[in-house]
């Protein structure tokens, strides 16, 4: 039997007809009733991508990956809602997955929220991913400590903040224990707040310094004496170096300034009643010559007062309290005797006060002073008289 | 008297011994290192004070120094207390030295002589009152130094004993007592040993020990005549 050329043209084009009219009525039937097979028909294409601004972004799903996700047993679009009711040739450009329709104001990001809505605030998804979000305690979550660094550089790359980070005894510090410490989370609580309240947050891991801290005159202070040094303050923020590191600010080459620059200030010291010439009265004691020519043995402001533990010297637990100035100076001087509270440290001379430290010295420059005149007298009479006598010999 | 044993020959008479000429010696070296190495801490905000420590190598080779000078300045101060007491030449230059009336009244003189109210000068003996002015204001300072020197080296063991204040005072006077010491060697000491008219560029006794028949007349004409008298006048 021979077919006719035009009734097999016309049966291949019924066959191809239907097929494409039951594809189509098939992708038409929506996404109500599809499931992430359907989704995954298209995007696990490796190749599948869209363009914008230029770039290639990749629209591929890896099945597996997702799968194992917290989110693996949802569905597509229980996150991507718009596509509800859509054919699954789908409109091209889908709207930002809401994150809070399920986790609803259980974290609000109070920190990110003073960036403009189009000037880049980050959405959830930047920093906890989106299709492959692993439990937090998975190793290769993005939410464990040894990410944060290279998830918060995606936005904070500026090197006023990282280099001085990367340099300091928490970028040195990985790892404590096998644990990632004193990452950028650790001290940057995320959701909560922008710049921590820093006693708080370094306490976590700081505890012993924490407790002197707050029992301190700085620690101790009314709430709302923003005066008063935190430990950012002192330390610095992100460069923060140990003490024994020559170039931070608690070491003992630049301590005394480091106190000085509030405590030679009268205007902060006002509200205190508290002296202004500490800076001046270390400088002219031995320990503070000793310590300006690179002696770094030699006492600090730190070394009797404390870094942390800062008390006024009429409280009975004050390291500078007479009670307890024996020990102090015993940390270095271990022979001190019990004499060493008759007298100042801080030396003022004056009439009133360290009055023989005053008066010897007051003394000494009269006695001096009229010693080397009369000497300068003597030496004068003596050589005009050899001029006059024309001896140029001697006397 | 023993300086007529000094008597030397070529027109010279030993004025110091080689052993007396050491402890001048001695005495140059530990005061100049400790002044180098102390007045820096009495202006601390000088450049030169900065300068001199970084020469030295740092403030605590600067306070080790300080304290080798310190050691050899007490070990000197020590054995010349000894040698003034139990040594034969020690005692009779203890006895020269020690001020008399004489030494007010040529004072007085030759006060009077540079206000041309007397045509010469006093005569001297072995020393004069510059001398044993100079001697004394060392021997002095000496002892002032090394028991405030002591007091701040050990302040932890002072305050068993003394007031914090006492070691407060004891930096006071170690300071000035310091800074009258170097001005004095500085002003006085530079005068009358080097640059007084005659003695350019310096006297050399404080080497040779030597002292020539003309300055020996000159600068110690009783100490002179009294030698000679005794019949030990020097050889040509």
């Amino acid at each position: 039997m021979s077919r006719h050329p035009v009734a097999k043209t016309f049966i291949r084009a019924l066959l191809k007809g239907f097929s494409s009219l039951a594809l189509l009525s098939w992708l038409a039937a929506g996404y109500g009733s599809a499931d992430n097979a359907d989704c995954l028909m298209c995007h696990s294409a490796k190749s599948l991508h869209k363009t914008i601004h230029g770039q290639k972004v990749s629209l591929y799903i890896d099945s597996q990956a997702f799968q194992g996700s917290v989110h693996g047993a949802k569905a597509c679009v229980d996150c991507h809602t718009d596509l509800k009711g859509q054919p699954l040739a789908h409109k091209p450009d889908l709207a930002p997955v809401q994150c809070a329709q399920c986790h609803k104001l259980a974290h609000p990001d109070t920190s990110h929220r003073s960036v403009g809505l189009n000037q880049g605030r980050p959405r959830c998804q930047d920093c906890h991913g989106s299709h492959y979000i692993r439990p937090e305690e998975d190793p290769r979550s993005n939410m464990q400590p040894a990410s944060s660094e290279p998830m918060c550089t995606q936005c904070h790359s500026e090197a006023r903040v990282f280099d001085p980070y990367r340099r300091s005894v928490h970028g040195a510090a990985r790892e404590w224990n096998g644990a990632r410490v004193a990452a950028c989370i650790h001290c940057h609580p995320v959701h909560t707040a922008y710049v921590a309240d820093s006693p708080i947050v370094c306490g976590t891991c700081h505890a012993k310094e924490f407790e002197a801290y707050a029992q301190s005159s700085h620690g101790s202070a009314p709430p709302g004496d923003t005066a008063v040094p935190t430990c950012v303050t002192c330390h610095g923020g992100h460069g923060i170096r140990a003490v024994e590191d020559l170039r931070s600010p608690t070491s003992p080459a630049k301590s005394p300034m480091l106190c000085a620059k509030c405590h030679d200030d009268p205007e902060l010291m006002g509200p205190y009643r508290l002296p202004t010439d500490r800076m001046k009265t270390y400088r002219a004691s031995y320990h503070g010559i000793e310590n300006k020519y690179g002696n770094m043995k030699a006492a600090t402001c730190v070394s009797c007062h404390n870094a942390h533990r800062v008390l006024p010297a009429s409280d009975p637990d004050s390291s500078v309290n007479a009670a307890n100035l024996r020990e102090t100076c015993g940390k270095c001087h271990p022979e001190t005797g019990p004499n060493v509270i008759k007298g100042s440290i801080h030396l003022e001379p004056s009439p009133k006060k360290d009055a023989g430290v005053y008066w010897v010295g007051a003394a000494y420059r009269i006695f001096v002073t009229v010693m080397i005149l009369a000497f300068c007298g003597y030496m004068a009479l003596d050589l005009f008289t050899h001029r006059r006598t024309r001896r140029g010999g001697r006397s | 008297m023993s300086q007529a044993k000094g008597k030397a020959s070529q027109g010279y008479f030993e004025r110091f011994t080689l052993n007396q000429r050491l402890q001048h010696i001695v005495l140059m070296l530990s005061f100049s290192l400790l002044v180098l190495t102390g007045l820096p801490v009495r202006y601390p905000n000088s450049p030169t004070s900065a300068f001199i420590i970084n020469l030295l190598g740092g403030y605590t080779m600067r306070a080790m120094l300080h304290r080798v000078g310190a050691v050899a300045l007490t070990g000197l101060c020590v054995y010349h207390g000894l040698y003034s007491l139990s040594s034969r030449r020690g005692r009779s230059e203890l006895r020269a030295l020690l001020p008399a009336k004489k030494d007010v009244l040529d004072l007085f003189h030759m006060l009077k002589r540079y206000f041309t109210l007397a045509p010469t000068g006093p005569k001297f003996d072995r020393y004069n009152y510059i001398e044993k002015f100079e001697y004394f204001a060392v021997g002095w300072g000496s002892v002032m130094m090394i028991l405030t020197g002591l007091m701040l080296w050990f302040p932890g063991q002072m305050v068993q004993i003394l007031p914090m204040w006492a070691v407060d005072i004891a930096r006071v006077v170690h300071s000035w007592e310091a800074l009258l010491a170097f001005l004095t060697i500085l002003i006085w000491h530079m005068y009358h040993a080097h640059l007084k008219p005659g003695h350019f560029p310096m006297n050399m006794s404080w080497l040779t020990g030597k002292v020539s028949k003309e300055a020996m007349m000159e600068d110690h004409p009783l100490e002179y005549e009294r030698l000679t008298a005794e019949g030990k006048e020097e050889t040509q």
